[in-house]
């Protein structure tokens, strides 16, 4: 947009402009991440849409929708797999020398940000 | 005694710097261009929202780092899907209880009012996106893509 607006441009103000628009994509890939991936928020809608109380077993069938933890533990190692974090070796799980780099940098940021 | 969630924590401190940081640059730069600086400053506490919400949140990473902690790097897949996964279960519902968003009567649970209102609130918020309600990674669409 600003390279077709006449007039004069500031460099500047093109990088700032830059900036705002990244800033507005992370906001709602934060609010699009956590209504579609949240566990937490998907856990308390999966109690109310049960209306009924639930014991954790049951809590935890409503939240798989049936289906098994087991089931959603290999959704969420499939990140992993398929970013070349870690690999299958049979019934184990092996991170990949890349996701040792990762952890390392995870790990770092975690404790920049005084997360334990 | 009533405490203030996080994020009601992140938005004060965000907007108050960005106030203080707002007045020290009008009083040390002259002329000071604050729609300049308000993007700056934007684009950090997003990034920085961004940055703590995937490290400090995020299951996979929780699962690679304790993955790289082990022998080897090698954790047999039961102890995930039976170990790991369940105890996230509850911490997880954990913060759910200490919130006032769920009651823990017993050996059962139930969402308060205000769980209820919240729900009620990510449900409008899924149905604008058309977000599904599973919470789990559609790998399947992207290969077919």
């Amino acid at each position: 947009m600003a390279f077709i607006v006449p007039g004069e441009r500031d460099p500047v103000d093109v990088f700032c402009g830059v900036l705002l628009l990244t800033t507005a994509m992370l906001f709602w890939n934060v609010a699009w991440s956590l209504l579609a991936f949240g566990f937490t928020l998907t856990l308390l809608t999966a109690l109310v849409q049960a209306g009924q109380p639930l014991t954790r077993s049951e809590w935890v069938r409503a939240y798989m929708q049936g289906s098994t933890l087991e089931k959603f533990a290999r959704n969420r190692l499939q990140l992993l797999l398929g970013t070349g974090m870690a690999k299958t070796d049979r019934q184990n799980i092996v991170a990949t020398p890349f996701g040792a780099i990762v952890a390392t940098i995870v790990r770092s940021t975690r404790f920049l940000f005084g997360i334990r | 005694m009533p405490t203030l969630s996080p994020v009601v924590i992140l938005a004060f401190a965000a907007v108050t710097a960005h106030a203080l940081g707002s007045l020290l640059g009008a009083m040390l730069i002259h002329p000071f261009a604050y729609w300049n600086a308000a993007a700056v400053f934007c684009f950090g506490v997003m990034s920085y929202i961004y940055l703590f919400g995937a490290v400090y949140k995020s299951i996979s990473l929780r699962i690679l780092l304790d993955l790289t902690r082990r022998p080897a790097r090698t954790m047999e897949f039961s102890d995930i899907s039976d170990r790991q996964i369940p105890e996230i279960f509850n911490e997880r519902s954990a913060i759910l209880i200490e919130g006032g968003l769920v009651d823990a009567d017993g050996d059962t649970f139930v969402p308060t009012p205000a769980g209820q209102r919240l729900a009620a609130r990510i449900a409008r918020g899924r149905r604008l996106f058309a977000i599904g309600d599973t919470g789990l990674y559609d790998f399947d669409t992207l290969k077919s893509k």
